[in-house]
């Protein structure tokens, strides 16, 4: 193990975050994951011309949120 | 803990349930209380082999909720230990035969007939009836988990299950932690799991060949001196009882290679 690789504990402690997330919400990875890109396609029919659309979750303590990012442009 | 009658539970099965039950009830015992370990593992029984009992169960816990015998009649107790006494489980029957309702009218003789000041109720793996019977009269949990994956992620179904049943007075017993896998960063550390499942730990224990040698043995760890596990243990009896009882930093020492890792900023 050398200092500059990623420890194996800290790629663990993210994703249980993460799936204790979503069994902690009764959600499943998959369905979320479909929602997201359900959500990007209608935002990009809405602004086609713009690139920077991003759709995440996060997770903050034990709630869980998904966060849709819009730039709009004058 | 204020609570009487613990529920000793995981969700994932060979986390160290049993031997836990085993070994805080025995170290319970050894500092002065009268205490009954339960095992509700109806149809794959364990704690009586652990505990070097087996040889002395005439009498199980179905056959007591059935009425074939006194509750008195099935403690088996243990004559190493004052004070500690053993319910086993049914090997031959299967989850049905355990109502939760009549167990937990079990669970309140013991406390209030039979004088024990405290019951340690092995539960089953799984998140399902076995378990839930065997939460049903608990006040408080010692919630077992491996620093790993599927044991965190189901210790925190169990702890969610337990919170819904109202039972707070929840407790972590760490075990089988490796010092030297965690100081490397290849094993979440014990902040590590706190941080995760949110509750407190009570015990530390350390993956230590002891424990399958008193198994083996079927001696408890806290009968004999010198192991870190058993020592581990006893600390958990301790802290149950309310004393205050540092945790000790669980540091293999580093050793020559170590040391020179660390000088040259390693981990």
């Amino acid at each position: 193990m050398w200092p500059w690789q990623r420890k194996s504990k800290d790629t663990l402690k993210e994703r249980l975050k993460l799936v204790l997330a979503y069994d902690r919400a009764q959600l499943s990875p998959g369905l979320v994951e479909q929602l997201k890109q359900d959500l990007l396609a209608v935002l990009k029919r809405y602004f086609p011309d713009e690139e920077n659309i991003s759709v995440q979750v996060e997770t903050m303590d034990d709630k869980m949120k998904l966060q849709a990012d819009v730039p709009i442009h004058k | 803990m204020k609570a009487r009658a613990i529920v000793v539970t995981s969700g994932k099965g060979g986390v160290g349930k049993t031997t836990t039950t085993a070994n805080v009830g025995a170290a319970l015992a050894k500092l002065g209380e009268k205490v009954a370990v339960v095992d509700v593992d109806v149809g794959l029984r364990n704690l009586d082999v652990v505990m070097g009992l087996e040889g002395r169960v005439v009498y199980d816990l179905i056959d007591v909720i059935e009425g074939k015998c006194k509750l008195r009649q099935a403690l088996i107790r243990d004559k190493r230990i004052e004070g500690l006494a053993l319910l086993a489980a049914s090997q031959t029957r299967d989850k049905e035969a355990l109502d939760a309702e009549k167990f937990r009218q079990i669970v309140k003789a013991l406390l209030e007939e039979e004088g024990f000041d405290r019951v340690l109720i092995d539960s089953p793996a799984g998140i399902e009836k076995g378990f839930q019977t065997a939460a049903t009269p608990a006040e408080g949990a010692l919630v077992v988990v491996n620093p790993e994956v599927s044991s965190v992620r189901d210790a925190d179904r169990i702890i969610g299950m337990l919170e819904a049943r109202e039972i707070r007075e929840n407790y972590l017993v760490i075990n089988r932690l490796r010092p030297k896998m965690v100081q490397r960063g290849d094993m979440l550390s014990v902040e590590d799991v706190v941080e995760i499942l949110g509750i407190k730990p009570i015990g530390i224990v350390p993956e230590d060949e002891a424990v399958l040698i008193a198994s083996n043995q079927g001696e408890p760890l806290v009968l004999k001196n010198g192991s870190a596990a058993g020592k581990a243990f006893l600390e958990i009896a301790q802290r149950v009882r309310g004393e205050e009882v540092p945790f000790a930093p669980l540091s293999d020492s580093p050793g020559f290679l170590g040391t020179l890792r660390r000088l040259f900023g390693g981990r």
